[in-house]
């Protein structure tokens, strides 16, 4: 038995912190269906299960609860097992409802209902979908006496966190890490947790096939399983399904040469224009340093498809250089110095310096501008 | 500089030369009224130093004189650096330049238009202007010095270079103010001038709106998505309970216990209806038994009744004739009484009669007593009717009235006058009649002796014996036709009231006035008698009254039978006799009266027994013939028996009917069985109801709510909360960045401002420095605020002004104080120019001039000082040389 093994697709999610950019990562979340369909035939797949979560909200609008659906239709050959998430729970006249109006295809299954489902002749789908956004209970336990015949395979299929694992999943709905033994599940398929991985030989978590955010899972990814029989260990193997990377990086900068190296770095990343980066500063660089970084990351942000920087642990440090190219002497040094006590001043409010540095940065490149200026 | 002299020809008013002579060292100073030409001097030093000589600007056209056919020209010998220079120029025709130092030609034309500048240290500007330099900072024209100094690019040069050798250079200060206008520019476009609040089209505002609209849109969005959750778990509990209920088995579990219920109910009421049968019937016997016994009850009472009615008729029978014969009694005793009263009736009537007579004889007699009285009163009213009678009639006789009088005194004293302005007019007829002649002469009808003299008014006869009459007539006088017309009026006035002369009139009207009061007596004597006004008709009442009283004498006398009047004493004697039988009479019928009423009860009262003593024998008669039609005496004792055999039939009927109901109801529900069988069905009923009703209710909710659920759904809510939230994140971090910048830019500016201020303050202490003692002159104590370029921004003294707030006479003092200090200033540093003030302090007062003069004397210690006045009063305190003008030739 093969298939394909995938979850948290969340179609619909909005990306507006990425403004015009927003609609590509939108479209990105749907290229990702027709990635499994072509993964699938190549694969000689017939299976793709979805765990939960297919949808970002239980109430999208009309285009985007069709979206899925009309990029799921092409791959006639195909079967399509959705299940309801925490994002998008099955509730009268919710998403699914909504969904199962819209006349599906044969080869496009809904599981809202904890059923068995035959997948063929030899194996069966236990799913367990979820009813409202937070359970207490442990909603695959009904798999322990879901009957089917002897010899075929059981695969469960449910969206949650598994006890005792990690406590920054996307939710509280608990799932037992024995239900595949108790279950005699042959594998279960499990979404909510954003990054693949392997919780018990046969439990798995597919990962999200395209992320939505820097910090987690870098390239989306879904997961190919074979099973050669019952009882038998499952062959798991990663297959990429993603656009975008969303990657994130925490450097250190404390001259010149570390800037010049943080670039070269950053630029030696394969296909910037897919690129998602978070970029987390910290250190104390001279102004003259300070306002270079700041022309690089201005060069670099145009170079990838979206750059964050965090630049809250980057401090100015004036350099007796940057103050010599505010003056010498006079008003403005006067003021460089008066800033630069600010800063160095511990009593004075965090905020305070943190203005005052920002301000010594300003004074820099607004002295060093209008001398540019001048010498013109 | 020093300025030593100068002359001017072919400009302003000054068509031929002027010269100016007397400068020297410190003030000098030419006072000449208006219209002297010392602004045009003015502008003749300013255009012989400034200006090429072979220009044709606008202000050298000005210097030049309409009429004068030569050209301007100005000379002015001054000395610098210990030399002695004079510059000629001539303007406009044959325009020409000529410099000598120490009285050598050193430049001529164009260079020494340059050499004056060289050696004045001002530099040619741009095109063919010049930078006048010190001289601009300190040369005041007219109208001028009221504005606060603004050094040009030469002037500030040359102060800067002063001060900067005194305290150095103020490094960055370009640049910091450069800097600061651009964070102000910055500034401005996120918020107001005041910087309280952000600026309405600022980025800053924008963005505000844009967080509060997606806040909004949020908090909306979330209404909406709380709502469908809402919507979702109502939807969720009405379709569990709309599950529960039409569990078909429940419904008919509900329905067969309903028809159980019914039926019970149905068995107990059926029995309860037998009951109610039996309990008629029962009462039924019952009644039956009481009409039983009841008859038999009335027959006994008929029976006991005819015997005891035959007891009573056989008494009252034996009572009735001593009834009778006490009425009788009762009935004579009343007669007798009757009689006695209407004796003493008639005795009463007599005495009455006797009294009315008495009484008679008595008014006749009081009457009698006023006839003497009415008697005298009627013969005073016969006189005095006789007096007022011949009053009237004299009165009728004199009839002239007081203002007739009055009209004939005017006419006499018209006439007198008249006469008397006639005999002035008139001539005197004068006549003397000698002895011989005394008998002989007379004047009209008089005979003259003597002397006669008289005015002739009319035409007057002399006659003189038989020897002649002479009669002189006068001439007409207009007067006399007025005269003779008062003579007319007076003498048909005279006519008319029937006298001969006015004194007549006197005397009647006297007569009339004395006739008047003896009437108005006679009028009063009325009054007093209350007779009216009328005495006649006063008399006639008085004999009418008199008549009266004779009539109702004789009419008592002949009703009593007298022929007299008694005397009041026999009347009183009677009248106490009549008194006294009358009281007796009056008891004596009381007591009969009393004696009659009680005879006449006693009669009713006999009447009554008798009548009712009849009338009760008939009833009890009547009453024993009916009840004997009831119960014949013969049936008596046959219906007693048959009656007594009624009730005894009607106990045992009765007695039957209860036993069988006690029966009965030993064997049905009671009534609370019946009640709570009654509310079992009502109950089940209403549940039946209920559950019918919540089915609907429920089904109209899930109706509704998939509505809801299905039109949110279709508005996408979910993915509009997630994305209103993330714009207002965005909108939030995009404020906090803008207002992060703003406090950033304000630091900025604020530190740099303040270093600037510091380094502007200690920059302008030697400007300061020099400035206090000029100040203090004037203001004690006070102290300068300057700006960038020596612009004076206020003035600080217990408190910080604007300059600009301060009064004009002030400002202009202010004004040329700094030009007093500046020039101090340049002149500490080799820089000595004259200070040249035309037409200035306009506005001091007396206490400030004199101030401002010891300021200018102070600053004529440095340098040389000009002022150009028109107020030679004022200005003659200031003291210094006096310049004068001369004129060759008419001016």
């Amino acid at each position: 038995m093969r298939f394909i093994h995938s979850a948290d697709w969340q179609i619909g999610k909005v990306f507006k912190q990425f403004g015009a950019k927003e609609e590509a990562l939108r479209q990105a979340r749907l290229a990702v269906i027709e990635r499994l369909g072509v993964h699938a035939k190549s694969n000689g797949v017939h299976h793709i299960v979805v765990a939960g979560d297919v949808y970002d909200s239980e109430a999208p609008n009309s285009h985007t609860l069709r979206a899925p659906i009309e990029r799921m239709k092409p791959f006639a050959d195909i079967h399509w097992h959705l299940l309801p998430g925490n994002h998008d729970p099955h509730r009268p006249e919710g998403v699914w409802d909504r969904v199962a109006q819209l006349g599906l295809p044969p080869n496009i299954h809904l599981h809202l209902t904890p059923t068995p489902f035959a997948l063929g002749r030899n194996a069966f789908l236990l799913p367990a979908p979820l009813l409202r956004k937070t359970e207490l209970d442990d909603i695959s336990a009904w798999m322990d006496r879901a009957p089917t015949p002897a010899g075929a395979l059981r695969i469960g299929l449910a969206h949650g966190s598994v006890v005792n694992f990690g406590s920054d999943g996307e939710a509280t709905n608990p799932i037992d890490p024995g239900r595949a033994a108790n279950a005699s599940l042959d594998y279960l398929a499990l979404g909510d947790w954003h990054r693949t991985l392997q919780v018990r030989p046969a439990i798995w978590y597919a990962g999200t096939p395209e992320p939505d955010r820097t910090g987690g899972q870098e390239q989306g990814t879904a997961l190919l399983v074979d099973i050669a029989g019952p009882g038998a260990a499952p062959s798991v193997l990663p297959i990429v399904t993603g656009t975008y990377r969303w990657i994130t990086r925490a450097e250190r900068l404390d001259d010149e040469s570390a800037l010049a190296d943080l670039d070269q770095r950053l630029r030696s990343e394969p296909d910037l224009s897919r690129l998602i980066l978070r970029l987390r500063i910290e250190g104390r660089l001279p102004l003259a340093a300070h306002a270079a970084f700041q022309r690089r990351i201005a060069d670099l942000e145009a170079a990838v498809f979206h750059l964050d920087v965090d630049q809250a642990s980057l401090t100015a440090r004036p350099a007796q250089a940057d103050l010599e190219a505010i003056d010498f002497d006079g008003v403005l040094r006067r003021s460089a110095d008066r800033l630069r006590s600010l800063i160095e001043d511990s009593a004075a409010a965090p905020e305070l310096r943190r203005r005052a540095e920002e301000a010594l940065v300003e004074l820099y490149v607004r002295i060093v501008n209008l001398a540019r200026e001048e010498a013109a | 500089m020093l300025i030593t002299s100068l002359s001017v020809e072919g400009s302003g008013r000054f068509a031929s030369t002027a010269r100016v002579d007397g400068f020297g060292t410190g003030v000098n100073v030419l006072a000449a009224g208006n219209e002297v030409g010392k602004s045009t001097l003015f502008k003749a030093i300013r255009t012989c130093l400034f200006c090429r000589h072979d220009s044709k600007t606008q202000e050298i056209r000005d210097l030049g004189s309409d009429d004068s056919q030569l050209p301007a020209t100005v000379q002015l010998a001054f000395e610098h650096d210990g030399k002695r220079y004079v510059v000629r120029k001539s303007f406009l025709r044959s325009p020409s330049a000529v410099l000598t130092e120490g009285g050598r030609e050193i430049a001529r034309f164009a260079e020494a238009d340059k050499a004056v500048w060289d050696i004045l240290g001002i530099s040619p500007g741009s095109g063919r202007s010049i930078d006048e330099g010190a001289f601009g900072l300190l040369w005041v024209g007219q109208g001028s010095s009221f504005t606060a100094p603004v050094p040009g690019t030469g002037a500030s040069s040359l102060l800067n270079a002063a001060i900067e050798s005194e305290v150095g250079a103020l490094v960055g200060g370009e640049r910091a103010r450069r800097a600061i206008d651009e964070i102000n520019a910055e500034l401005r476009r996120n918020l107001t001038d005041s910087e309280r609040g952000p600026r309405s089209d600022g980025p800053l505002a924008r963005t505000q709106d844009n967080l509060e609209h997606w806040r909004e849109v949020e908090a909306d969005s979330f209404t909406k998505l709380s709502a469908l959750e809402q919507q979702f778990t109502e939807l969720t509990q009405r379709r569990r309970r709309h599950h529960q209920i039409t569990d078909p088995g429940a419904v008919a579990r509900m329905t067969q216990e309903l028809m159980d219920a019914r039926n019970s109910l149905r068995e107990a009421q059926a029995a309860a209806q037998e009951i109610r049968r039996l309990e008629a019937e029962s009462v039924a016997a019952e009644r039956a038994l009481e009409g039983a016994a009841q008859r038999l009850r009335q027959h006994r009472e008929v029976v006991s009744r005819i015997d005891t009615n035959r007891r009573r008729e056989a008494d009252l029978a034996k009572t009735l004739p001593e009834h009778l014969s006490q009425e009788q009694e009762a009935r004579a005793a009343l007669a007798r009484t009757e009689e006695q009263r209407a004796t003493a009736e008639s005795e009463v009537k007599t005495l009455a009669i006797k009294e009315q007579y008495l009484e008679r004889l008595a008014g006749a007699l009081v009457r009698a007593s006023r006839k003497d009285e009415l008697a005298r009163r009627l013969k005073s009213l016969d006189d005095t009717a006789k007096n007022l009678t011949e009053i009237d009639v004299q009165l009728s006789q004199v009839r002239i009235k007081p203002k007739t009088v009055d009209d004939l005194d005017e006419l006499d004293r018209q006439i007198a006058a008249l006469d008397a302005q006639l005999s002035a007019a008139a001539a005197t007829l004068a006549v003397e009649v000698k002895p011989v002649g005394v008998g002989q002469v007379r004047i009209g009808s008089i005979r003259a002796q003597g002397s006669h003299a008289a005015p002739v008014l009319a035409p007057t006869k002399l006659t003189v014996g038989d020897l002649a009459v002479v009669t002189v007539t006068p001439a007409v006088h207009p007067r006399q036709e007025k005269r003779q017309t008062l003579d007319a009026e007076r003498a048909t006035l005279l006519k008319a009231t029937g006298v001969a002369s006015t004194a007549e009139a006197h005397v009647l009207l006297a007569r009339r006035r004395d006739l008047e009061n003896s009437r108005r007596g006679i009028f009063a004597e009325l009054k007093s008698l209350k007779a009216g006004d009328d005495p006649t008709a006063a008399c006639a009442e008085v004999k009418s009254a008199l008549a009266e009283i004779e009539v109702s004498i004789e009419a008592a006398l002949a009703a009593t039978g007298r022929t007299a009047l008694p005397s009041q004493a026999e009347i009183d004697t009677k009248r106490l006799e009549y008194d006294q039988k009358r009281n007796a009479l009056d008891a004596r019928c009381a007591s009969l009266d009393a004696a009659r009423e009680e005879q006449q009860e006693a009669v009713e009262n006999a009447v009554a027994q008798r009548t009712g003593a009849e009338t009760k024998l008939e009833m009890l008669r009547k009453n024993i013939a009916e009840d004997l039609a009831l119960c014949p005496d013969a049936d008596r004792a046959a219906r007693d028996a048959a009656m007594v055999s009624e009730v005894a039939a009607g106990e045992a009927a009765q007695q039957t009917k209860a036993t069988t109901l006690a029966a009965v109801r030993e064997t049905v529900p009671d009534t609370a069985e019946i009640e709570r069988r009654e509310l079992r069905c009502q109950r089940l009923e209403q549940a039946l109801e209920n559950h019918n009703a919540e089915l609907m209710q429920l089904e109209r909710d899930i109706g509704r709510l998939t509505g809801q659920i299905q039109a949110a759904g279709g508005d996408g809510v979910g993915e509009a909360h997630a994305a209103a939230q993330e714009q207002r994140v965005l909108a939030e971090r995009e404020y906090a960045r803008i207002q992060e910048r703003i406090a950033t830019l304000q630091l900025l500016r604020d530190t740099v401002g303040g270093c600037l201020a510091e380094g502007r303050k200690r920059y302008y202490e030697p400007v300061r420095r020099h400035l206090r003692p000029y100040l203090s002159d004037l203001f004690p104590g006070a102290e300068l605020e300057l700006g960038d370029d020596f612009t004076i921004t206020g003035m600080k003294r217990s408190r910080s002004e604007s300059f600009k707030r301060l009064s004009g006479g002030t400002q202009e003092q202010i004004a040329v104080l700094v030009r007093l200090a500046m020039g101090t200033l340049l002149a500490e540093r080799s820089g000595n120019v004259p200070v040249i003030l035309d037409d200035a302090l306009v506005y001091c007062d007396d206490d400030r001039i004199n101030l401002m003069f010891d300021a200018l004397s102070r600053a004529g210690k440095h340098q040389q000082i000009i002022v150009l006045t028109c107020r030679l009063r004022s200005f003659a305190p200031l003291g210094g040389h006096t310049l004068r003008v001369q004129m060759n030739g008419a001016g």
